[in-house]
């Protein structure tokens, strides 16, 4: 596995990461770092991307359930270019807000895009996250019925946007466990 | 609002052009991974579409089979697509005919459609997005690339379709200010088709002049917009869409997406209606943030859009701050964040220009700030540095999640509160007494650190050792009253202690006791609060294994509550739960009782007895206590079964918390008024000693017990039984124990003005001992802890009975109790209280002090002050709680209305399907008829077909419907 140029970051970039992102300086520069591990040699790190295997192959993502559908909402065209990653690490970290975080979960959690977290994103998030194989259809129903019938507020059998951002805002584990702080160093 | 609607009845169009959008954006996507130069083709954002998508087969067959059987024999046609086409093309004059109709209406009363159809010409345009609409502008919409693709598509559909009269092709280029476009990308893609379209229908020329006027929009950013399209970038029509998508986000409201949301309801049932409401839902769904479709649209232009425009306006007048907060909270890529930034900033200086023209100061004042933020934040990296244990914490987070790592977070937590107490005290107390401190001439044995006895007895760490004397270094060099900077010191330390706890315990119950009542069972949350620091293998399978219990649990708790108890199972129930707090209690009166004779006894005995390690009996018999009797309780878990796992937890802590507090408070029962009125020479340091035996046998204990206890039991269950398997990290009983250790250091800061210093060595090294001791000997806890509700409760319990406690107990001394005669720094005066007053008295004779003095009697000595600010805070209470009880009243009502306009959509959507339903059941004829005119149709019916396609749309919606 080849490196990237080691071009240092500037300090005006370094910067701008700082001020548009929820990282720390340290974080962004080990962020760095694992970024320039992983890329394909001799490109600069702004031009470099990486695939959604490589990404998803770092040890914070490694093992996650969602870590496909992770990589699918903050990559582009497929890859993760720098900002891509650094983009993802602020959502997931300590300081950021709330709606950003609720928002993205909303993202990750809609398996089928549709706009709307239905009973098949559902059933979809229950068996990632039971991965056993012996999860009844009946469990699944019921879980998903339930689920509904906790946040589904106009009955409409889905969780819209607006639903599941209520319910998560009563919920303040969501903050805490919605984060990733190993980013590689 | 209204060029929303136009837009949206636009994209309408460009739906319809997209016509075959149903169908095949799935190939599209395969086909054509960014080809166009879309960046934003591939995103995942575009999924949507194909997900979508993927019901869209069904949709547009059955449309075929079911309706247009005849279609096939159109055979230049040949994919799905083309029946969908002829199907639309055909309906032209079903179209006018039908447009008029009732359940149109309907529609356009909505709220959204209102002021939609001010395009003369093109009223059915209009209607359709607006009926079908809902559904297919926001297709249209989600898909901003479609541009991007609705051109592509044709290439999968229509691959040897050169040949072909492709009219959908060119309709579809013309029909979209995509046609524009086309120049610009027809080249690469869609040559051969460029070159088959017939030309005359390709121009659209008749559309041309319609889309403009849908952009033009006074509201849109008309002129540029124009001439953007004018230059037939790609980048332009994006920008096109991105206002869209903008407005939508903006104007949209939520009874919208309901109304959506229940559109699409109608059809769950039938197979193929998804692909309609798909599109839609996720338009809405990701519209409050300028979602993933949006995102990849508006990429490069979305700030061109009103809604961007608003933003950007909004950003200018604030702070620098404010303002890179706000954008850092924009869900958007980095890229667009930065453009955001620049345009702002842009802004912002253009103001700056015309109001102070090159002024230097100002110049100097902007080169400042740019520094002082770099010093700024150089300084948090600092801090962040040094802020402790950060790579711990996530190796902890990692391997057990969030619970455990609350745990430690509220060891930290202590850690820093200790250590500011010891920086208070030690600069303010510990360093002046160094400066006069005598010799120490007791011998040091080394046992003196268990008993802190000794040769302790004369340093700085307890009371006794401290002067009464004004410190002065040299002759009319600046004095120094110990009395008063002890008092003062320690005071001082307690209050910003309470004033931290009060804020951080306020801080935790905001968070996170919202609205703890709405959503009792948290089945939601389980589900979707997967731990997400977690990044360890095993602790990833651990952790499903248990959720997968705990939902099991939880899914059969709440089928239990259905099913009532019988009255002799509650009634055994109810009298186990009576037997277990009698018990509980009954142990906890022993203890205490025990403890007090056993005190009492013991300071008899040590008159006699001169064994220096006889005092430590007391504190190893507290420590026992405190190690064996939770662990006792913890067994009536057995005979109680609690349903509720969280109500077994917090029913344990009350009874633990009980317990300790109970022999701490017996404690200073026994201290304030048996060894304080014994009098002992020097009885405040015998009282600091006890404390500091007390806190050290604590730590010694669970250092034992990490060491010893955890790791045997460990072994045990490893090789002896294995059954037992590893245990779990039991975070209640663990932090029970910091906040017993931090209670007693908070009681003998006055005895033992060193005690926080201990106290932060201990914390420092039960880090260190319960990580490792976590990392050998521990799995992850089963059940999902509510971990921020938990740490809110601790806080709750350090606080109240805790601290509370501790001050009460510390008043009292202070008010009530005589200093000892003969050392410490009060000696000599009738109270503590008493060096207070004497200050006043002093001050009072000098005329620079006056206002002390008067605020000293006139609001903190006064009883009426008091009296007069309890009763403001009462008022000021009772008002709050009766905002409060209206708020709820609120919300209950806001509740309520959400469903019932969820009810109402529904309603609406049922009449609708049983409109059309008549309608089409009214004149069946109508299909067969367009569609031979539609075979008729030459290339000078263009104008129609272009009509048609939204008819189209909004026959696949009755068909929708109809399925239903």
């Amino acid at each position: 596995m080849g490196q990237c140029l080691r071009h240092q970051m500037q300090w005006e970039d370094l910067e701008e990461y700082q001020a548009l992102t929820f990282l720390t300086r340290n974080e962004i520069l080990c962020i760095h770092d694992t970024f320039l591990k992983l890329c394909p040699s001799g490109k600069h790190y702004k031009e470099a991307t990486l695939t959604m295997e490589q990404v998803s192959s770092l040890p914070a993502l490694r093992v996650n359930p969602f870590r496909d559908r992770i990589c699918k909402v903050f990559s582009h065209n497929n890859v993760f270019s720098f900002e891509d990653v650094l983009g993802m690490a602020s959502v997931f970290s300590e300081q950021a807000c709330p709606s950003l975080k609720i928002e993205y979960a909303f993202r990750i959690y809609d398996f089928n895009e549709n706009g709307f977290i239905d009973e098949e994103d559902l059933q979809k998030i229950v068996l990632r996250l039971l991965n056993s194989d012996d999860v009844s259809e009946d469990l699944l129903m019921d879980v998903t019925h339930h689920v509904l019938s906790e946040s589904d507020l106009d009955n409409d059998n889905m969780l819209s946007f607006s639903e599941f951002e209520h319910a998560m805002a009563k919920s303040p584990d969501f903050m805490n466990s919605f984060r990733i702080h190993f980013w590689g160093c | 609002m209204s060029s929303f609607h136009r837009n949206s009845s636009f994209e309408g169009h460009a739906d319809y052009s997209g016509y075959s959008g149903f169908q095949n954006h799935t190939q599209d996507h395969l086909e054509f991974p960014g080809s166009l130069d879309n960046p934003g083709f591939h995103r995942p954002r575009n999924n949507p579409y194909s997900s979508g998508s993927r019901t869209n087969p069904d949709y547009p067959s059955s449309l075929v089979e079911a309706d247009y059987p005849g279609s096939l024999s159109n055979t230049d046609h040949h994919s799905t697509r083309n029946p969908s086409f002829s199907a639309h093309s055909r309906t032209r004059p079903d179209y006018q005919e039908s447009f008029p109709k009732p359940d149109y209406n309907d529609f356009q009363s909505n709220p959204y459609r209102t002021g939609s159809s001010p395009e003369p010409h093109y009223p059915g345009s209009q209607h359709h997005p607006g009926f079908s609409g809902v559904r297919s502008s926001m297709n249209y919409a989600g898909s901003r690339t479609n541009l991007g693709y609705s051109g592509s598509w044709e290439e999968p559909d229509y691959p040897g379709a050169q040949g072909n009269s492709d009219h959908p092709g060119p309709r579809v280029n013309s029909n979209l200010p995509g046609s524009r476009r086309d120049v610009g990308y027809a080249g690469s893609r869609i040559n051969s088709y460029c070159d088959t379209l017939e030309e005359p229908d390709y121009p659209g020329a008749e559309n041309q002049p319609n889309s403009p006027r849908f952009y033009g929009e006074p509201d849109y950013p008309g002129a540029e917009e124009d001439h953007g399209y004018g230059s037939s970038k790609l980048g332009v029509i994006r920008r096109r869409n991105g206002p869209l998508g903008m407005l939508r986000r903006e104007n949209e409201d939520y009874p919208e997406g309901i109304e959506m949301a229940s559109m699409a309801m109608a059809g769950p049932q039938a197979h193929s209606p998804r692909n309609g409401y798909v599109n839609s839902a996720y338009e809405r769904g990701s519209s409050p943030a300028c979602a993933d479709g949006n995102l990849l649209l508006c990429e490069r232009d979305w700030y061109t859009s009103p809604q961007g425009q608003k933003l950007i306006a909004s950003l200018v007048p604030m702070t620098s701050r404010d303002r890179i907060k706000t954008i850092r909270n924009q869900p958007r890529t980095m890229k667009e964040k930065r453009e955001l930034r620049k345009i702002v900033d842009k802004e912002k200086s253009k103001q700056r220009h015309g109001a102070l023209e090159a002024n230097c100061c100002a110049q100097c004042l902007n080169s400042l700030s740019l520094a002082s933020r770099r010093t700024k934040s150089n300084l948090s990296e600092l801090l962040n540095y040094v802020s402790l244990w950060q790579k711990t914490f996530k190796v902890i987070g990692g391997k057990f999640g969030t619970s455990v790592l609350s745990y430690f977070s509220f060891l930290r937590w202590l850690l820093r509160f200790n250590i500011f107490s010891f920086v208070i005290t030690f600069s303010f107390v510990i360093i002046p007494q160094f400066t006069v401190a005598e010799r120490n001439t007791l011998q040091f044995t080394g046992l003196e650190f268990f008993t802190g006895a000794g040769y302790f007895r004369d340093t700085v760490m307890y009371y006794g050792f401290y002067t009464n004397s004004t410190i002065r270094h040299g002759t009319g060099g600046p004095s120094y009253n110990m009395q008063l900077a002890y008092i003062f010191t320690i005071g001082a330390c307690l209050v910003i202690c309470f004033f931290s706890l009060l804020f951080s315990m306020a801080k935790y119950f905001r968070n996170n006791f919202i609205n703890p009542h709405i959503y009792s069972r948290g089945i939601a949350k389980l589900v979707f609060c997967w731990d997400f620091t977690v990044t360890h293998d095993k602790a990833v399978k651990l952790k499903q294994k248990n959720l997968s219990t705990e939902i099991r649990e939880n899914l059969s708790e709440i089928r239990q509550e259905n099913d009532r108890l019988t009255l002799h199972q509650q009634l055994t129930r109810f009298s186990a739960h009576i037997a277990a707090w009698l018990v509980s209690t009954g142990v906890a009166a022993a203890c205490c009782a025990a403890v007090y004779y056993l005190a009492e006894y013991n300071s008899e005995f040590l008159k006699t007895h001169r064994n220096p390690g006889a005092v430590l009996l007391l504190p190893f018999v507290v420590s026992c206590i405190n190690l064996a009797v939770p662990r006792f309780y913890s067994m009536f878990r057995l005979v109680e079964r609690y349903e509720v796992p969280r109500q077994e937890v917090y029913v344990l802590l009350i009874r633990n918390i009980l317990l300790k507090i109970s022999i701490v408070g017996i404690l200073c029962y026994y201290w304030l008024n048996i060894v304080a009125l014994s009098g002992e020479e020097c009885w405040e340091t015998l009282i600091g000693q006890d404390i500091y035996r007390l806190l050290l046998m604590d730590f010694v204990f669970s250092l034992a017990d990490s060491l010893l206890g955890e790791f045997l039991r460990r072994f045990i269950g490893m090789k002896f039984i294995t059954s037992l398997s590893l245990q779990e990290f039991d975070i209640a009983r663990n932090v029970l124990e910091l906040i017993y250790a931090q209670t007693l250091t908070w009681l003998g800061i006055f005895f033992c003005p060193l005690l926080p210093f201990i106290q932060m060595i201990t914390l420092f090294i039960m880090f260190y001992v319960k990580n490792i001791s976590l990392m050998m000997n521990f799995q992850p806890p089963s059940k999902a802890w509510r971990a921020s509700q938990m740490i809110t409760f601790f806080i709750f319990l350090l606080f109240f009975p805790s601290f509370t406690g501790v001050l009460c107990t510390l008043a009292i001394t202070i008010w009530r109790l005589k200093p000892s005669a003969d050392c410490g720094p009060f000696r000599g005066l009738p109270s503590f209280i008493q060096s207070i007053y004497s200050w006043i008295d002093t001050l009072s004779r000098r005329s620079g002090y006056l206002w002390v003095v008067w605020i000293y009697q006139n609001l903190i000595g006064s009883v009426h002050f008091f009296f007069i600010l309890t009763l403001i805070v009462l008022i000021i209470t009772y008002l709050y709680w009766q905002i409060t009880e209206g708020r709820k009243i609120m919300i209950r009502l806001l509740h309520e209305q959400i469903i019932n306009e969820g009810k109402d959509k529904m309603f609406l959507i049922e009449k609708l399907t049983k409109l059309q339903d008549m309608e089409k059941r009214a004149n069946p004829n109508a299909l067969i008829l367009e569609r031979r005119e539609v075979e008729q149709q030459s290339p000078l019916h263009v104008e129609e077909l272009n009509a048609a396609p939204d008819l189209r749309l909004r026959r696949s919606a009755q068909d929708e419907n109809l399925e239903v």
